[in-house]
């Protein structure tokens, strides 16, 4: 019944270019704050997208730096709060922001909390109703999205990154994992490091992908790193030691640096003493993530 | 320096790899060809059609080829078919403006590294251009040229110069044009752009076979790339292929590399460089010494032969002189004796004295004189001899010396010509002194065996005055090495780089082609002197082959030698012509030759063929003994070992082997064994038991064309010197 009124999309060919209207302009430390709409395929309905094109996109295609927010946020909350135009312009970075979940599907109990449906997608692709035919994050993030911002910004397709905060971190690392070579380099801030373990998680993943739990873990950061097989990846994350969401169990980090230790994947582990879970944590540390991926994006 | 002129600078170096090979111009679209050279297309198409004659290609040629696609032509739908159908002869068409005199060639050698490239039915079309290099060939001819600025394609006047050419829109931009027209979040932003240049190319090259399928792939067989159409039912199938993207990766990494190590090793070039000068100046430097020193020692001769000369030829002067004063002399006495002159005026005077005694004081001495005048007249002779006979100079033997002056420095080495040395009964050994070298007087050639237990020493024979000479008594089965050395004027040149060869395993065995047993005369041609034989087609098969439809029966035709051997070891070598369909070559034993003419067994049928599982008559154990031919077969360019030798590995691939350029048989009837070798390195490549009975002969069998040339004995010319 309520798939009725989801606008239905014609399948479009996969290589058209989608058409995009820009929404917002800002300068912004010499290059520009961009906000784009399109409509998308994958998720059947309008998406906005943050893009920052710095100064240097205007004479050479740029790498790409995709960053996920974590749970009520939408591309708006990074752009203006955590303070990344200013390392993105100096190293010659585009830094895009997309939203965390398809919005005005009028699914039903798509607001009821704010731990799942809107503004909670988990970047899944979603396998149970009334969520699979939109919640398809997964898909957006690692390949509609990049097909377009390769395909209307000077952008170069083989220098890709991906970083995220919460439940953001949590799908930049699997994507990360999940597509061995796609992403120079992975980082996070605050991640859900093994959501099947955790109560955010199991809610999650039980109303996106059933009940049956072998599904959930290869959307698990810590189980997909118990069997990486890839080239290296070098991940840099930081906690907040006064993370309310730490000591909620909520987040699990030890776990994730268990596999990756057993696996040798290289993990810089950063416990950041005083520091919670908001975008002032972000914006403190946001300098250093952008430059760990810039060692990889612009070698 | 302006960037420009310091581009010049850098382009030109780089000149030299922009040049074709076959115009000596630069590169004007230029392909690609399977051997990875580059050639100009027009240059190909002279390569192939050397005739011009060709009106296929006039029109949608490769002048304007389609820029979309990177070959070399299109040609059009209906034309590719009449093409076709002229190709297999359906159509004769007198119309058709095509040269019958030159067919289409379709093979032709790499102007650059000689290669036969064969391009097949599709021929040129097969080809990439070589975009690359047309770009850097237009980048150079811009840096050339006192190049006008390329300008924006859009600005409106005051028209800016173009920064930068985008490949997509293949216009050319200044920057405010450029973004202006390349607005981010649409399309347009993602173009490719490069410097500002004039030469558009296509931005996705197109498969040549597939035409609308890009190429992506890059086959590491055929070194090309391919789409995956081609690798999924076409030509590649079975080659091992790459993504493109991880070709260029891999390409570009390794080119990388390299260039980085030779950047690196740019000291090491220098360092070449310098010590390649020093040698210049050395070389130079030594040669004007050289120079000076033999101008001194002939100006040494030249003053000597100047001194010579003075102080001969004033040794003349002084016996002239001497002798001319004593003639002249004996003149002044003479004249003196005419009357009224000299002593006889004075006598004359001295008469009309008429003092007695002052006449007689004076007359008396004047008497003894007048005396001696009248004395000398009776005995006349004069006072000195006019002949320089004594003072004759015979120069014939100095000039004959100085003719002869040669420098009596050490001569420079000779080479050997390895191609031009054999040892077959005896050995053959040709050499050649260097190019600038100064002519020797003679040579000596040393040689030894080698390996076993007698290490021998070198042997020399005598002084050669030629370039070549023949050395007998080498022992058989052995391997010798040999080395020449020059004279000149009693002064030897160090030896020659050595050469080491291999002599025959047994003594050889002269023979000529029997021109009576089991010969064939029609199809068999010998040569007058019967050292090599030829098979040629029949005239009956050639005068019956109207009625050919579809094949013909060609027999195998034997000859053997005319000359056999009954006991010992004996070897010959010939050669076989590369090109001879098949021939089988070996020996015969004349009792079973009898015998198996009378009644021959068919050997093609399945009954003797191990592998037709209808083999009955393999299990024949009289069937190889009674066999006359032992026999190895060589056709194509290559030598077959047989395949019942039990040590054959399952595959044929360790079958086949090249064919040697000359070919050795060894034949040992007491030991019953015949062994065949490559005569070139004395390699045994195949030996089998044979039953020698009775007299064994040298034996070949010919089918289809090819040529059997024996191997020359070869015979010491022995000249007499005076």
């Amino acid at each position: 019944t309520h798939l009725s009124s989801a606008p239905c999309w014609p399948k479009r060919r996969l290589n058209s270019a989608m058409a995009l209207t820009q929404v917002s302009s800002n300068k912004c430390c010499d290059g520009y704050q961009k906000v784009f709409e399109h409509d998308s395929s994958e998720l059947k309905c309008k998406m906005k997208f943050a893009i920052y094109l710095p100064p240097k996109a205007e004479s050479s295609k740029c790498p790409v730096l995709y960053w996920l927010s974590g749970l009520t946020c939408t591309e708006q909350n990074f752009i203006t709060k955590a303070g990344s135009q200013q390392a993105a312009s100096e190293h010659g970075i585009i830094i895009v922001a997309p939203d965390t979940s398809p919005r005005g599907c009028n699914i039903e109990g798509e607001d009821e909390s704010w731990d799942f449906g809107t503004g909670a997608g988990f970047y899944v692709n979603a396998t149970q109703e009334p969520w699979k035919t939109n919640y398809r994050m997964y898909s957006y993030v690692t390949e509609e999205l990049p097909r377009l911002i390769n395909s209307n910004f000077p952008a170069d397709p083989e220098k890709m990154s991906i970083s995220g905060h919460s439940m953001g971190g949590h799908g930049a690392l699997i994507c990360a994992l999940k597509n061995p070579g796609k992403y120079k380099s992975v980082s996070a801030f605050a991640p859900i490091c093994n959501p099947i373990q955790c109560a955010w998680g199991q809610k999650a993943f039980s109303g996106y992908l059933g009940s049956d739990k072998s599904t959930w873990e290869s959307y698990d950061a810590t189980v997909l790193a118990e069997s990486y097989s890839g080239p290296e990846l070098d991940i840099l994350i930081d906690q907040g030691r006064d993370d309310q969401f730490l000591s909620a169990s909520q987040l699990l980090p030890d776990n994730l640096i268990a596999a990756c230790s057993k696996k040798k994947i290289p993990v810089v582990f950063r416990l950041q003493q005083g520091y919670d879970h908001s975008y002032y944590f972000i914006f403190s540390f946001i300098n250093d993530h952008i430059k760990h991926h810039a060692k990889y994006l612009n070698a | 320096m302006s960037r420009r002129s310091s581009l010049l600078v850098q382009m030109k170096s780089i000149e030299r790899e922009l040049i074709c090979p076959v115009c000596k111009e630069l590169f004007s679209q230029p392909l690609v060809l399977p051997c990875q050279h580059s050639v100009c297309h027009r240059c190909v198409r002279e390569l192939l059609m050397p005739n011009h004659d060709d009106s296929l290609s006039t029109d949608a040629g490769s002048e304007s080829s389609n820029p979309g696609s990177p070959r070399a032509r299109v040609p059009s739908p209906s034309m590719e078919k009449l093409d076709r159908l002229l190709r297999s002869g359906s159509i004769s068409s007198p119309g058709w403006r095509r040269s019958s005199v030159t067919p289409r060639v379709t093979t032709f050698p790499c102007p650059g590294c000689q290669h036969d490239i064969d391009l097949g039915e599709r021929g040129i079309s097969m080809l990439f251009r070589n975009f690359t290099l047309e770009s850097i060939v237009e980048r150079y001819r811009q840096a050339a040229r006192a190049a006008v600025a390329i300008m924006c394609n859009v600005c409106k006047p005051p028209v800016q110069e173009a920064t930068k050419s985008c490949m997509d829109c293949k216009a050319s931009f200044c920057n405010e044009c450029f973004k202006m027209n390349h607005p981010w979040g649409t399309p347009k932003a993602q173009h490719e752009y490069v410097g500002p240049t004039t030469n558009f190319r296509p931005k996705v090259l197109m498969c040549p076979e597939h035409e609308m399928e890009k190429v992506n792939m890059y086959c590491e067989v055929c070194r090309r790339p391919v789409c995956h159409l081609c690798k999924l039912g076409g030509s590649h199938a079975n080659h091992r292929v790459t993504s493109m993207s991880s070709a260029y990766k891999i390409l570009k990494e390794k080119l990388s590399k390299s260039i980085h190590y030779l950047i690196s090793k740019e000291d090491q070039v220098r360092t070449q460089i310098s010590e390649l000068e020093v040698l210049i100046r050395h070389t130079e430097e030594n040669g004007q010494l050289a120079e000076r020193r033999t101008s001194e020692h002939f100006e040494r001769l030249l003053e000597a032969l100047q001194e010579r000369r003075t102080e001969m030829l004033r040794s003349i002067e002084q016996s002239r002189s001497l002798r001319v004063e004593r003639l002249r002399t004996q003149v002044e006495e003479y004249q003196g004796m005419l009357e009224n002159s000299g002593l006889v005026g004075y006598a004359q005077e001295v008469l009309k004295e008429t003092d007695q005694s002052c006449f007689v004081q004076t007359a008396k001495l004047l008497h003894v004189r007048i005396q001696k005048a009248t004395d000398s007249l009776k005995t006349f002779q004069t006072a000195a001899a006019p002949s320089f006979e004594e003072f004759v100079l015979d120069t014939s033997k100095e000039e004959l010396l100085l003719k002869e002056l040669s420098f009596s420095g050490v001569p420079e080495p000779p080479v050997i010509d390895l191609s031009r040395c054999r040892v077959y009964n005896e050995g053959l050994i040709h050499w050649h002194l260097s190019e600038d070298s100064l002519p020797t007087d003679h040579h000596i050639v040393e040689f030894r065996k080698l390996g076993s237990e007698e290490e021998s020493g070198w042997r020399a024979s005598e002084p050669v005055f030629g370039c070549s000479t023949v050395l007998s008594d080498l022992s058989a089965g052995s391997r010798y090495t040999f080395r020449v050395k020059s004279c000149r004027n009693g002064v030897y040149s160090p030896s020659s780089p050595e050469v080491t060869l291999h002599t025959p395993p047994a003594p050889v065995f002269g023979f000529l082609f029997n021109e009576k047993c089991g010969f064939s005369a029609e199809r068999l041609q010998l040569s007058k002197r019967r050292d090599s034989v030829e098979s040629v087609a029949g005239m009956s098969l050639l005068l019956a082959a109207e009625r050919v439809q579809t094949g013909s029966y060609i027999c195998l035709d034997y000859i053997i030698g005319d000359t056999g051997i009954s006991h010992g070891r004996h070897y010959w070598a010939f050669r076989v012509q590369p090109d001879s369909y098949m021939i089988k070559v070996g020996v015969a034993s004349d009792s079973k030759l009898t015998e198996w003419f009378h009644n021959p067994r068919d050997t093609s049928s399945p009954r003797y063929d191990h592998d037709s599982g209808h083999d009955s008559g393999s299990e024949d154990t009289c069937f190889e003994v009674s066999q006359p031919f032992t026999l190895v077969t060589v056709g194509m360019g290559r030598l077959f070992i047989p395949k019942a030798s039990a040590s054959a590995a399952g595959d044929h691939g360790s079958r086949v082997l090249p064919m040697p350029q000359r070919i050795g048989v060894c034949l040992d009837y007491d030991a019953g064994r015949v062994f065949f070798y490559d005569a070139d390195t004395m390699r045994c490549l195949y030996e089998r038991p044979v039953d020698c009975s009775g007299t064994m002969y040298p034996a070949f069998g010919l089918l289809g064309g090819g040529a059997v040339h024996l191997e020359e004995f070869i015979t010491a010319k022995r000249l007499s010197y005076m």
